[in-house]
């Protein structure tokens, strides 16, 4: 099969409407295999596409990394992560079996050219034992400072491909976020991986985007007409985006001294988030409408004024309480700086300057040591005028709909009823939709539908690199203000609150409130 | 000063009332190696729907309709839905529909599951159809007469407006499936196209009934590689067909094995000659949801890899294979197969 955009093959025992990717056989490299989201979520990913039937039936993956183990001790650590971590218990050794004969671990330092030489070879033997074809991906799943190294090895002894060219394999690269620090680190990012890759082999991975929940977000707006002609400002009164985390950082400390919450959430997946709630309805289904889609609302947001900036909230926790726990602050968490003045919390209010929201403020809050943890986006409809009941008589709330992004997946829709009785009294209500009760099934994890989705060349719950400079363009100057300006007093809420004071006077100052989660 | 506390009360469950479907099981026997009221058990252990089960009992005076609450616990969530059950001796079979009708929930899909062809039921079927969003029936009612019973469900497609799914076409999904992964380029299915040998193994006996899932996969390769039917046969050892094709012909064997299935599909194993010699040897796991791949050809071997063949029960699959998946253009070409092999 080439790996060009040709005209698809029209398998005769392929019917329609019946949803079998019949992927190309490939090899998966994990460079960082030691590391942690590697037992964590991709080998469970992998496993679990093993176990559905959704791996390709000629397919090995590779640990790349600088510890010395054998494939064998490789297999078993594996093993016992997926033991531990799959979505799917107990692990089903018939399929692990099979799953564990087509995995291996490969020995080196990424600077190191004999290495690579011996990848390369190594990943030919594979092809010939595996049937692999000489398909390769390669997932970076190593701190980004590393990314340019990579690719560049990677081209320099023939492990990457070029696209198109009548070239029968293919090889794709997966990144994690951040794409970037800023502005000019994405761009100088950018540019020097288009030396080496298209942008069609280059797969930016958000995983909020592999979430059910976010998925069913557009086909919840543009297959019920009611909501979508509800979706705009004449029936809106505003929209807010919560992402509150109840851990702190944890183990993170180097990691999170150098990104801050605006980098780890907000840049990436709250952006996500918002374009998917924001964006016009694509004209088909396929990753270039969708994804044009995208950039456009985020190119639309107007940009942060010198008073906007000012006005965003950034937050740091210090001790406190989760749930009974006591929690010790951010400054007192392992690999952190003891006068650290890195956000733990942002709040912000954004506006899209288009004909669907002029007018509606979009609040975003983002949150670690938080009382709870909840993904959710809250549509707050306006209110309805005060006609039906006069004097002494409460006004209505306002109707919302909430997309409980995690936990609890679901949706909710809240309406006012009358009080039974001879009195004209209002409550509101809820209408409640919950997926694990309904379908009474475990969805597949993010990793599970964006490796499977990356394996078949689909690019669309990907980030584009449009899409991530949009986001950086929006950012950076909040960045830079913050590194002339000095931050709040840190701490400034405690561990186990809803965040700093300031942040309810953001959405107060417009007479609202953020939503009790 | 006593502490301000709310006193400890037991109260019920709370429990959360919801359906994602109407459900009208009709089993008036039970036929072939799947009852019908497996099928519904599974449904309805799995899914909140609400379910109305139309059964016969010679000795009922009377249509007897009772309900029973039906809970489905799932992690803090139990979810509570409705069966109501309704009898009759046969003799008011006619009043079956009417009976059931006020209590179909409203806005929600309703599926007929249905114990005996659409081809069979006059009675209760015609007044149910323009209601129903889908009939799933079993085909093995027709008694294992593949010509009869293809020749007259084509000519009801035809006619009739109602969606269906067999669900012995159901039960080959995840060997179709498996199909398309395996021979995936057109390299691949040109071979396929031209094959010499095909043999199918199932569990149970030489008999019509046990053998319909591995003749429907038969008839389906046959319609969508453009293979000729020549000839069959049915022997003590098993069916015996033969097909031709632009470079020769294809013989295949369907057999049966005397070993328990382990799992609601019959069909064990498949064996593929393709053109270039290629063999392929596809093995049902008889426990989980896999089948062991074996690939040879003359001068070598590939290392035997699994592949998912997921049963019906397995996660979503049912829902899948059963109420959203089309019978469409395949079963149609597979069911014109089925109806040019003898009576």
């Amino acid at each position: 099969m080439t790996a060009t955009p040709s005209a698809p093959f029209a398998n005769p025992l392929s019917e329609e409407g019946r949803h079998v990717k019949a992927v190309d056989p490939c090899v998966m490299v994990i460079f960082g295999s030691t590391g942690d989201l590697t037992g964590r979520k991709l080998l469970p990913a992998l496993y679990n596409l093993a176990n559905d039937g959704e791996l390709p039936a000629r397919f090995a993956c590779v640990g790349f990394a600088r510890r010395d183990k054998s494939h064998e001790q490789f297999r078993s650590e594996m093993h016992s992560d997926i033991a531990k971590f799959s979505r799917t218990q107990p692990i089903d050794e018939e399929v692990w079996k099979t799953f564990a004969s087509g995995l291996y671990y490969h020995r080196a330092e990424f600077d190191n050219d004999a290495g690579y030489e011996s990848l390369r070879q190594f990943l030919d033997e594979l092809d010939q034992r595996h049937g692999t074809a000489g398909n390769r991906l390669y997932y970076l799943s190593t701190p980004p400072r590393y990314f340019p190294l990579i690719i560049e090895k990677l081209s320099q002894h023939e492990l990457i491909y070029p696209y198109g060219k009548g070239e029968a394999r293919w090889s794709r690269i997966i990144i994690e976020k951040p794409f970037g620090q800023d502005l000019p680190s994405a761009l100088a990012l950018q540019n020097h991986i288009n030396r080496y890759l298209s942008e069609e082999q280059i797969y930016r991975i958000d995983h909020y985007l592999g979430k059910e929940t976010v998925q069913n977000l557009l086909n919840f707006r543009f297959t019920n007409p009611i909501f979508e002609a509800l979706w705009n400002n004449r029936h809106i009164d505003h929209i807010q985006i919560t992402v509150s985390e109840e851990l702190g950082i944890g183990t993170r400390g180097h990691f999170f001294e150098e990104a801050g919450t605006l980098r780890d959430i907000v840049q990436n997946h709250m952006m996500q988030l918002l374009s998917l709630v924001a964006m016009e309805p694509p004209n088909n289904l396929k990753a270039a409408s969708i994804r044009n889609e995208k950039v456009k609302v985020m190119e639309a947001i107007r940009p942060l004024t010198q008073e906007g900036l000012a006005e965003v909230v950034r937050g740091q926790y210090g001790p406190g309480f989760i749930g009974q726990q006591a929690v010790i602050g951010y400054r007192e968490e392992q690999d952190v700086a003891a006068d650290s003045n890195v956000e733990t919390y942002v709040a912000l209010e954004l506006h899209i300057d288009n004909w669907r929201w002029a007018g509606v403020p979009f609040f975003l809050r983002a949150g670690k040591r938080m009382p709870k943890r909840t993904t959710e986006i809250a549509i707050i409809f306006r209110c309805a005028p005060d006609l039906m009941h006069q004097s002494d008589v409460p006004q209505a709330a306002a109707n919302a709909i909430v997309i409980r992004i995690q936990p609890d997946e679901g949706i909710s829709l809240k309406f006012n009823c009358k009080v039974p009785g001879l009195y004209t009294l209002l409550q509101p209500v809820k209408m409640d939709f919950l997926y694990g009760c309904f379908f009474n099934s475990t969805p597949p994890e993010a990793y599970e539908r964006l490796l499977c989705d990356c394996i078949a060349g689909d690019n669309t719950l990907f980030a584009s690199a449009d899409e991530v400079m949009a986001s950086w363009r929006l950012f950076t100057p909040l960045l830079d203000y913050w590194h002339t300006h000095t931050s709040p007093p840190f701490p400034n809420y405690a561990a186990g609150s809803w965040g700093p004071s300031d942040a309810d006077n953001l959405i107060g100052r417009s007479g609202r409130h953020w939503r009790l989660v | 000063m006593s502490p301000l506390c709310l006193e400890k009360t037991t109260s019920p469950d709370k429990a959360v009332r919801a359906s994602l479907f109407n459900l009208i099981a009709y089993q008036p026997h039970r036929y072939g190696h799947y009852a019908l009221n497996e099928v519904l058990e599974n449904i309805t252990s799995k899914l909140p729907c609400r379910s109305i089960c139309i059964s016969m009992d010679p000795s009922a005076r009377a249509l007897k309709i009772e309900s029973i609450i039906h809970t489905l616990q799932k992690d803090a969530y139990p979810i509570t839905c409705e069966q109501i059950n309704i009898v009759t001796a046969g003799a008011d079979l006619a009043k079956v529909p009417f009976a059931l009708m006020p209590h179909l929930l409203p806005d929600l899909p309703i599926y007929l599951l249905w114990g005996q062809s659409p081809l069979a039921d006059q009675t209760i079927l015609p007044a149910l159809q323009k209601f129903a969003t889908r009939l799933v029936f079993d085909a093995d009612e027709e008694g294992g007469d593949w010509h009869e019973f293809s020749t007259r469900m084509l000519e009801h497609l035809q006619k009739s407006p109602l969606d269906i799914m067999d669900v012995n076409w159901a039960l080959i999904g995840a060997w179709r499936d498996a199909f398309v992964r395996l021979f995936y380029n057109p390299q691949a299915i040109e071979q396929l196209s031209y094959s010499q040998k095909l043999s199918l193994i199932y569990s149970g006996a030489v008999a019509k009934r046990d053998a319909t899932e591995s003749i429907y996969l038969c008839c389906w390769l046959a319609a969508q590689l453009g293979w000729t039917f020549r000839s069959f046969s049915e022997k003590a050892e098993g069916f015996f067909l033969e097909y031709s094709h632009a470079r020769g012909s294809v013989e295949v064997v369907i057999a049966p094995q005397a070993q328990q299935a382990g799992g609601e599909t019959a069909l064990l194993s498949v064996d593929i000659t393709t053109g270039n010699q290629t063999h392929y040897h596809l093995k049902r796991h008889l426990q989980g949801s896999t089948a062991t791949v074996h690939i040879s050809r003359s001068d070598s071997c590939d290392l035997p890899f699994t592949l998912p063949l997921p049963t019906l029960w397995r996660n979503l699959t049912y829902m899948k294979e059963l109420f959203h998946y089309t019978a469409g253009s395949h079963y149609r070409n597979m069911l014109y197969q089925l109806a040019s092999l003898p009576r």
